[in-house]
């Protein structure tokens, strides 16, 4: 096999989260974002490989990273099996050479004070012009510059090119503004295109252009992407492999028609359920996952996604906030809120990693301790099988977890998926 | 069952520097009780305006014609006190992005509190929190919000919390604009879950407003479809979907990409600018099937098929 020409490995990316004086001086100083929490993956020469997950999941993190936007937390990035994790200015600007970046907004990604033609050609004359052998060769003719832009509108379908060069953002049509995006990215001739959710943007009736001129752009410069989308319909139809994301780990991953054909990770399974398909006459009720994706500061433990996971089991991670997530729920329901009161309020409850806790001052533990037993019982399913133990310590409830089984991705039907079902 | 909401000739126009823009042209449309009208379009099109037009939440520069009736009354016509009064009491809005329509230094509570004031000022806090939790359960909210900022919930609770706000005086119609834009697949199809279930619960009907034609084909009874201002394309949903016939319609479908798409179409060309003046089909210069007619003669839409679909094209 050759050498990939991306390879990530064990990527993480924490972000501080700036809290007040007192929550420092309570241990809470200390709290970070896990944007990316572990993320291996590998890139071939010529392909199209994607990153899917909702807003959150740490795509366009990873998109940061790669162009030295964001520094990696730990772990490695290679390129062309060069270490490029923690660039010095000189191999980033280097770097930025062969990797490039397209953003979602192209009216945002150009200067409004600057006319088309300038934004390409000061490229040019920062990084040069593109040489006979891959090297660039720095020049101080401005006609030569000026040649060279009109080269690349004329590339990206810009004609005629002395037409466009004089023209402000604001006099372009979307699509014109997302040519010039690509022509600015195209002068300096990179090897990688990080393309961060390119079409978001546009409208459907016009959707298809942009994707369509992607995929010419890369036949006809042999270039490699990695595209980064929330939709996966346009992923499928676009990449070779992709990635699912969700909380900054990557739970399922392998050929895009493999994936498609047979989604084995829960998540996976319920992102494509819940896509709305334009067909009335194929209304299904969908069964969708509980809640929605949790605060990436405290992600859950064992598998991030097993408090909303529709087939999870007892080992996936279950812990004491689930106790009060489930205490919420139930209660919910008038009924059962007036029937369970006496546990009450929620916010009485504390969680505690494995641990869900209710201080009873001088009130009788028992009842209290009675009545969760209860709970879990009626409410069964994995979350029950999973208490270690429900107790009385001196005047506090204690509900206890067991610890969650070893979480690892594992091949599996010719992907790899993070998930105990396999 | 009998027409709740009845456009008739509504024009929107705006007046700008540049001349005047025609937002909306022309539109007529019905909308039963009991029912879920989807209306989609691509950005520009006018459907959020229109939207904004029936609950005359339109900017001073706006200028409106034609007529809004709401069940049996002139809504272009009522007072500034009585337009108060129906807007939440009988017709409520919700839009695409809640955390710009609740006020940050307000807990949850005291929106409730002071929505329900402002329709019956002698409702002590205590009862309105009452009505507060009752609206709160019915979107699955937990109660302990309530004492909560807006910041402090998730994307999904705002629009849930926004939506019981529109709950609160049982509207018989709700306009959701691009409620669910903002959100992510998964909390998108959960909102919309709610809607659908909360609307029989209520017997409420709800003006869809959309680009997502995936969303519509899901949850709405009947479907408009709206271009440059105008409906192009207006039916039942299934048969609008199984059968496109306005070119611009057909067009549209065929560019969605789904997970069955194998192979890329757009429309070619822009939509068109909206100022000034225009004559003959706004979807001419884009259309694969255009006469000499086309470009001179706006077609009026007329009913074509069994299933009476109106159609704004001279191929029918």
């Amino acid at each position: 096999m050759t050498e990939p020409l991306l390879e990530v490995r064990d990527l993480k990316v924490y972000f501080p989260v700036f809290s007040g004086f007192v929550q420092r001086l309570l241990g809470g100083g200390d709290a970070r974002v896990h944007a990316v929490d572990g993320v291996t993956f590998s890139i071939a020469e010529g392909e199209v490989f994607g990153l899917v997950g909702e807003s959150g999941c740490g795509k366009s993190t990873i998109a940061k990273t790669l162009v030295g936007l964001v520094r990696a937390t730990s772990g490695r990035l290679l390129f062309r099996g060069e270490d490029v994790t923690r660039p010095d200015p000189k191999t980033l600007f280097r770097l930025r050479e062969r990797i490039q970046l397209i953003y979602q907004d192209a009216h945002a990604a150009l200067s409004p004070a600057m006319t088309v033609g300038e934004a390409i050609a000061d490229v040019l004359r920062t990084h040069g012009l593109p040489g006979p052998s891959g090297n660039r060769v720095q020049t101080k003719s401005e006609d030569a510059i000026r040649e060279a832009v009109y080269r690349t509108f004329d590339d990206v379908g810009l004609r005629p090119p002395a037409f466009y060069y004089n023209k402000y953002p604001d006099e372009l049509s979307g699509g014109q503004k997302q040519r010039v995006v690509a022509a600015r990215v195209l002068a300096l001739r990179p090897q990688l295109i990080v393309a961060d959710e390119p079409v978001a943007m546009l409208d459907m009736s016009v959707r298809a252009r942009m994707l369509e001129f992607l995929m010419e752009l890369k036949a006809k410069y042999h270039l490699t992407y990695l595209f980064i989308t929330h939709d996966l319909a346009t992923a499928k139809f676009m990449c070779d492999r992709i990635g699912i994301m969700y909380l900054g780990r990557i739970v399922e991953m392998g050929r895009a028609s493999t994936i498609y054909a047979d989604p084995k990770h829960p998540y996976t399974k319920a992102l494509l359920e819940a896509i709305p398909i334009p067909d009335p006459e194929r209304k299904t009720k969908k069964i969708l996952p509980r809640g929605e994706v949790p605060n990436a500061v405290w992600p859950p433990a064992g598998c991030r996604f097993h408090p909303r996971c529709p087939a999870v089991l007892a080992s996936c991670g279950w812990e004491g906030r689930d106790v009060i997530a489930l205490l919420e729920e139930r209660w919910l329901s008038p009924e059962l809120a007036e029937r369970e009161a006496l546990a009450g309020p929620v916010k009485e409850w504390e969680a505690d990693g494995l641990i869900a806790r209710r201080q009873m001052g001088k009130t009788d533990p028992g009842p209290v301790y009675d009545l969760i037993r209860r709970i879990l019982l009626e409410s069964g399913g994995p979350m029950a099988g999973a208490v270690r133990k429900v107790s009385i310590e001196g005047t506090v409830v204690v509900v206890e977890f067991r610890p969650p089984d070893l979480l690892v991705p594992k091949e599996a039907e010719g992907r790899v998926v993070e998930c105990l079902l396999y | 069952m009998s027409a709740l909401l009845e456009l008739e000739h509504l024009s929107v126009t705006f007046e700008t520097p540049q001349g005047p823009v025609h937002a909306v042209q022309d539109v007529s449309l019905t909308i039963e009780g009991g029912s879920i009208v989807g209306l989609v379009g691509e950005s520009g099109c006018g459907k959020s305006t229109l939207g904004r037009a029936i609950l005359r939440l339109l900017p001073e520069n706006a200028t409106v014609a034609g007529s809004v009736r709401f069940a049996g009354r002139d809504v272009l016509a009522l007072s500034p006190k009585e337009i108060r009064d129906l807007r939440g009491r009988n017709l409520a809005m919700i839009f695409q992005d809640p955390m710009t329509r609740l006020n940050p230094l307000m807990r949850i509570r005291d929106h409730f509190i002071e929505t329900i004031r402002a329709h019956n000022p002698a409702v002590k806090s205590g009862q309105a929190l009452e009505r507060a939790k009752k609206v709160l359960a019915d979107v699955r909210v937990p109660s302990d919000r309530l004492g909560m900022y807006p910041h402090e919930l998730s994307g999904g609770m705002r629009q849930r919390v926004m939506i019981a706000l529109c709950l609160l005086f049982k509207p018989a119609l709700l306009i959701a604009d691009e409620p669910t834009t903002a959100l992510d697949v998964i909390l998108e199809a959960q909102i919309l879950q709610l809607l659908q279930s909360i609307m029989h619960e209520y017997s409420m009907s709800v003006l869809l407003i959309t680009h997502n034609l995936g969303l519509v084909a899901e949850f709405s009874d009947r479907v408009a479809v709206m271009y440059a201002g105008r409906i192009a394309e207006e039916g039942a949903t299934p048969p609008l979907f199984r059968e496109p016939r306005h070119p611009y319609t057909q067009g549209l479908l065929r560019s969605v990409i789904d997970l069955e798409t194998t192979s890329l179409y757009s429309v070619p060309g822009e939509p068109p600018s909206l100022l000034g003046e225009t004559a003959g089909c706004p979807f001419y210069p884009r259309c694969d099937k255009r006469m000499a007619v086309c470009e001179t003669v706006y077609p009026e839409p007329r009913l074509v098929g069994e299933d009476h679909r109106k159609v704004a094209c001279h191929l029918y």
